[in-house]
């Protein structure tokens, strides 16, 4: 299991620290506010701002 | 703003990153640990991990340790680590500790050992690690300091340590740490200076930082021309065989939230 239930209750985002949802394919946490999606690579979740992306 | 980011840094030195140069300072780990008041409850985050030493050597006290790094590169080092001690309470992400991806009141435990001169802002790493402490948690920090009321050693240090590594920010003073817990509403338990038992060599500390040609040629100019204070201060010594030895300075504080 790449990011735990348990990481997931205390990652949030680095910029405005609201909640994030894991990617229904798991490639990334999407911030539930500012729409930012920060990518999973090799089972990491890179939670820095210069890799994100906005996304819809 | 460093010349070098420390993502930059310790991506291109993970490769070379050797696991003998965590014994230069095994003092302040065992300072940390005396200090931290772990349970076999906890809940640890070690911010800059780098290769994972201190995160791993915690990571038996406590139920969980997470690492956070911006080098994806020595956290790779580290999760190699973390399997080959046998250990699967470790998790690690990439995060800055300047803005730390975690909810508030999220940890017993924040460490940052031998990282903290790389941080743009010192100040806001440690607010971020009051944040994301629940109340009554620890911040233990152990890192290279200057004496304090010694500009001269201060600048010579700071300057030295850049030439050899872009991405090096700068070492504070015990006083300037003093403030920065203070100043973000921790209650300062102890600060102390830990003293080293294994110098440093020059050449191998040039290794560590990547740095060779000019540069490495520029500070060791700077070692041999070191003002007396210098030289007092971190005991630089030149030794028969041409290479330079000495001891940096270090400190390690542990501050309580409040709660």
């Amino acid at each position: 299991m790449a990011v735990s239930k348990e990481l997931l209750e205390i990652l949030v985002c680095p910029i405005c620290k609201a909640a994030l949802d894991l990617k229904p394919d798991g490639s990334g946490l999407k911030c539930v506010e500012c729409r930012r999606v920060y990518p999973i690579r090799d089972d990491i979740p890179v939670m820095l701002v210069d890799e994100a992306r906005i996304e819809d | 703003m460093p010349s070098r980011t420390s993502q930059e840094q310790f991506d291109r030195q993970a490769p070379q990153y050797n696991a003998e140069w965590n014994e230069w300072n095994r003092e302040s780990l065992a300072w940390l640990m005396e200090h931290a008041h772990c349970q076999p409850s906890h809940r640890l985050l070690d911010v800059a991990t780098g290769a994972g030493f201190t995160a791993v050597a915690f990571a038996p006290l406590v139920a969980e340790v997470t690492g956070v790094d911006v080098s994806a590169a020595m956290l790779e080092k580290a999760r190699e680590r973390a399997r080959a001690a046998g250990l699967a309470n470790l998790v690690f992400e990439s995060g800055a500790a300047e803005s730390l991806p975690f909810a508030a009141d999220a940890f017993d435990g924040v460490l940052c050992r031998l990282a903290a001169h790389h941080f743009v802002s010192p100040a806001k790493f440690v607010a971020e690690a009051y944040r994301v402490l629940r109340p009554g948690g620890r911040l233990l920090v152990a890192d290279s300091a200057e004496p304090d009321d010694a500009p001269e050693v201060d600048a010579w240090h700071n300057h030295v340590e850049v030439l050899r590594d872009g991405s090096h920010v700068r070492n504070y003073t015990a006083s300037q740490w003093r403030g920065f817990v203070t100043d973000a509403g921790f209650a300062l338990e102890a600060l102390d200076e830990v003293p080293e038992s294994v110098p440093i060599t020059l050449r191998a500390w040039l290794e560590k930082g990547g740095c060779s040609g000019e540069a490495a040629a520029e500070v060791r100019r700077l070692f041999l021309e070191a003002p007396a204070e210098a030289v007092r201060t971190f005991a630089i010594t030149p030794m028969p065989d041409g290479d330079i030895r000495f001891q940096w300075v270090r400190i390690a504080l542990a501050a309580r939230k409040p709660g």
